[in-house]
């Protein structure tokens, strides 16, 4: 973990993104997902790993290429397909916080219905589906707390 | 009005001719392909070969209307596109995250009929999946992401 604060901003922006790409699927926009999915690249692109050790740096790039292109999937796709890249993007968003940290509370979140179990990150306890959205907003629940 | 319209179409037309695209052609037999690193069923493997590979490959079998434009820019652009998003020669060479997300959205896009690409189908019909070919090649791309 690094305490540089120009490298925790970083990380915040990626995780900030995420999240805005996270509360626009939960409230049905895919405008605004697709949206945050562009800022989430612009933000990925000028994450900068030197700070990490090797072995966290090779991990950190393989996530940054794959995230990268899941948001630019979601930067440009109709609803159900953002929300099958954020699967995988919520997935590579968690490895990459586990990394780098995180300089807020995250609740990593649960949903057994989508895909054979979902989950992705939300700055809130209270659940709030992304990936079904005002069809089932509240199915799921919180499976861990991060920091 | 008309022959002077039909005469400037022409005119395009001719002068696109003289502008060549870059074909996708490497023959080669690459080490970290799909079919190389896996243990992909025969059967299977052509039908991946024939409906994936012109545009997720080094090497297009290209059709005789890529010589001619616009058809030649319109097939070049795909191939960049599908080459960037996978490419099958260089399977092995992916991690294993990418291995994973690249397989689920193969599985997802087989499943929901958008890959291989109705204007790929429209004129290449053996490319298309029959529901059977379909069912086969997801329960092995799912067998194979179920094993990373």
């Amino acid at each position: 973990m690094v305490s540089n604060s120009a490298q925790d901003s970083k990380g915040a922006a990626m995780v900030g993104e995420y999240l805005s790409i996270k509360n626009a699927l939960v409230a049905d926009h895919t405008d605004a997902a697709a949206k945050a999915g562009g800022k989430l690249v612009t933000a990925l692109d000028s994450f900068d790993v030197s700070d990490f050790s090797d072995a966290q740096q090779t991990e950190l790039k393989d996530i940054i290429v794959d995230a990268k292109e899941q948001a630019e999937h979601i930067s440009d796709s109709p609803m159900e397909h953002q929300r099958e890249h954020f699967k995988t993007l919520s997935k590579d968003v968690t490895d990459m916080v586990a990394i780098i940290g995180a300089d807020m509370k995250l609740y990593e979140q649960f949903c057994p219905m989508y895909d054979g179990g979902s989950t992705w990150l939300s700055a809130s306890n209270e659940v709030k589906n992304p990936y079904y959205g005002s069809k089932m907003l509240t199915c799921g629940k919180v499976q861990k707390e991060i920091n | 009005m008309f022959k002077t319209l039909a005469w400037a179409l022409l005119i395009v037309f001719v002068g696109i001719q003289f502008f060549s695209t870059d074909r996708n052609q490497k023959e080669g037999i690459y080490v970290s392909d799909f079919m190389k690193v896996n243990t992909v069923p025969q059967m299977l493997q052509h039908k991946i070969e024939v409906s994936c590979y012109d545009c997720h490959s080094n090497n297009t079998k290209y059709p005789w209307y890529s010589r001619i434009q616009p058809a030649a820019w319109f097939l070049e652009a795909h191939i960049q596109e599908g080459k960037a998003e996978l490419n099958f020669n260089e399977w092995g060479d992916y991690s294993d995250r990418r291995k994973n997300s690249k397989l689920r959205s193969m599985i997802s896009q087989i499943e929901d009929g958008d890959m291989p690409l109705g204007s790929y189908t429209f004129v290449h019909r053996d490319a298309e999946f029959s529901e059977s070919q379909k069912k086969e090649v997801i329960e092995y791309l799912t067998q194979l992401k179920n094993s990373l």
